[in-house]
């Protein structure tokens, strides 16, 4: 839709074509319009309703619930969602995750650019075999690294410290952050560099005062990624966190659900205050949230 | 790399190194080398380790009907990533770009169809099991008033064996559609302006333009997608288990799942890191076989 913007209802007709003004006119157009208007829509509702939905059954009562499924609940108590805060230990949970993520991504950041930037701008022996085991180490799924990790963290008894999945995710954030990072200060002009070596600048001065702040677009994706990744684990969090007192939100969810079991606007709580937090940062920083969690598979 | 010209700065490359190349080799090399060796082992992970030579392999290889059950449930979930996954996804993606009329709303809906995304599996897979759940779920109502299903006996598909797997997938097509729409939106902006002003001055509709056009030039796209997708259905654990855990009788269980089962219910812990070196060894054989052949579409291009 490069073309023409416009919304002046004789253009809309148009618009289907996708690109420019050159549209096919008639009956035809106007059916496929509709019924791709319509199709939209439908796309959009099957998108969101779920949403919806979940944040509506949080306030109704368990009647109500099992009743019309597009009824709005009599009244809206707030209480609920400090009571299931309460209740599911929602607030411990939601500091861990804090906590995890945070750490996990500012190592990230930093080990991944400094890396990147050695890889991209120094020469030394061995660059290719590294950089061969960074692509190489992007594929290694989890599994199949979860038990000696497990054996590791039992013998140096951080099994259930939430340091154990820091760890873990530091490490396996790195490969596919050093690679973004790699991609991006390749494309960066190396006249930049060659004229603060002459003028005796040190690399580490470089390194901080220009490549870094000139790189806030990829630092960007990588935070959104890696801070995804890790609010969201599951598995390593699931077999390293074993008290309570150290889950993540996932965990302390998946917990809380099989206590509740039927008490339905308790789940609904419990699921909206995992989920809309995350969301709302979403609405507000949607292009970061897309670039940053596409990153990957455009560049790989 | 001779090292001599300007640039070379001795041992400081390494330093600058050293803190990611520790991590990711005490993270992921050295444990995956353990992995190897406690497959030759038997192990109940508390006590001491004794070397089993194949057995592990033998067993799961030639005496494991569930093991080999979770193999063909891996392929098939593979295989819907792959080809269902790839097709909603491209299909969110034309629709955004050649049916929505006003500029504005394509970014709205982009937006709005990418939003699943944000959700962590583990949420995702508890909201859908409340969708699906037959007794209150959104999917039972409105079928029942599209009259699909009798609202007096509404069926449990996430407990019924034959429906188990294909239900536990849906609510990845509900949240991944949108991520695979944004590469394919990509790669339609892609698509050089002149190209389609061209097609259209020949006379082509709004169909033939994506029939004969887009959907060619989505190639590499679709090669992309399908690797990323063949990639994640492998790894796929965190959704059936919420779900499902694999029942009802084994139907989705999977071999991420079977192998988690092997080593922490059944404390078999050589067995289930033999599970998880096939399990790696599959993937990579077909992911590397995704990426060979998407690299020869674009090529192709």
């Amino acid at each position: 839709m490069s073309a023409a913007g416009g919304t002046t209802p004789e253009m809309t007709n148009k618009g289907i074509v996708g690109r420019g003004p050159e549209g096919v006119r008639g009956l035809p157009a106007r059916i496929g319009f509709i019924l791709a208007t319509i199709f939209t829509l439908a796309l959009l509702v099957f998108s969101v309703y779920p949403f919806i939905w979940m944040v509506l059954n949080t306030f109704k009562t368990n009647r109500e619930i099992f009743g019309n499924p597009l009824s709005l609940p009599q009244k809206i108590n707030l209480k609920i969602l400090s009571d299931v805060w309460k209740a599911g230990k929602l607030g411990g949970a939601l500091r861990n995750s804090m906590l995890v993520t945070s750490i996990s991504v500012i190592s990230i950041v930093a080990m991944a650019s400094l890396a990147a930037f050695a890889l991209s701008h120094l020469r030394f022996r061995g660059k290719t075999p590294i950089l061969a085991f960074i692509v190489g180490a992007q594929v290694v799924s989890g599994q199949v690294l979860l038990i000696p990790l497990f054996r590791m963290f039992t013998q140096t008894n951080l099994i259930g410290s939430i340091l154990s999945v820091i760890l873990v995710y530091i490490g396996t954030g790195l490969p596919l952050s050093v690679y973004l990072f790699w991609g991006f200060f390749r494309g960066m002009s190396p006249s930049i560099y060659e004229s603060t070596k002459i003028d005796g600048c040190p690399d580490r001065v470089y390194y901080s005062r220009i490549l870094m702040p000139l790189s806030s677009p990829i630092i960007g994706s990588v935070i959104v990624f890696q801070a995804l990744f890790c609010w969201t684990e599951y598995l390593f969090a699931l077999t390293f966190l074993k008290d309570n007192a150290t889950h993540t939100i996932p965990l302390q969810l998946q917990v809380f659900v099989s206590q509740y079991l039927t008490n339905w606007s308790y789940l609904f709580g419990a699921l909206s205050i995992a989920v809309i937090p995350v969301l709302v940062l979403y609405v507000f920083l949607q292009k970061l949230f897309i670039r940053g969690l596409t990153a990957g598979a455009i560049k790989g | 790399m001779s090292g001599r010209k300007m640039g070379s700065s001795g041992i400081s490359p390494y330093l600058y190194l050293a803190p990611a190349l520790l991590f990711m080799i005490g993270i992921i090399l050295y444990p995956m080398i353990s992995s190897v060796v406690i497959s030759f082992r038997k192990w109940n992970g508390l006590g001491p380790m004794t070397p089993v030579g194949l057995e592990n392999y033998r067993r799961l290889l030639f005496a494991d009907p569930d093991f080999r059950g979770s193999i063909v449930a891996t392929f098939i979930w593979v295989l819907m990533s792959v080809t269902l996954l790839t097709i909603t996804s491209m299909i969110l993606a034309l629709v955004v770009e050649f049916g929505v009329v006003r500029r504005r709303m394509i970014a709205v809906t982009r937006t709005v169809l990418f939003m699943p995304m944000t959700m962590s599996l583990v949420s995702v897979g508890v909201l859908w099991s409340l969708i699906l759940n037959p007794l209150l779920g959104l999917l039972t109502k409105v079928l029942a008033v599209v009259g699909l299903i009798s609202q007096n006996n509404p069926p449990d598909l996430l407990g019924t064996q034959s429906t188990a797997l294909l239900a536990v997938f849906f609510p990845v097509i509900w949240q991944w559609s949108g991520f695979g729409m944004v590469v394919f939106s990509s790669a339609i902006q892609g698509i050089p302006e002149e190209i389609i002003e061209a097609a259209k001055i020949d006379g082509c509709g709004h169909w033939k333009q994506i029939r004969y056009i887009a959907l060619p030039l989505l190639l590499p796209a679709v090669a992309i997608l399908t690797t990323v997708n063949c990639i994640g259905g492998f790894k796929a654990f965190d959704i059936l288990y919420v779900m499902t855990a694999g029942g009802p009788a084994n139907a989705s269980m999977v071999a991420t799942i079977y192998m988690f089962r092997q080593a922490f219910v059944s404390t078999s812990f050589g067995y289930s890191a033999a599970i998880s070196v096939i399990m790696f060894v599959v993937a990579a054989f077909f992911g590397i076989l995704c990426m060979r052949l998407s690299q020869r579409t674009e090529k192709y291009f």
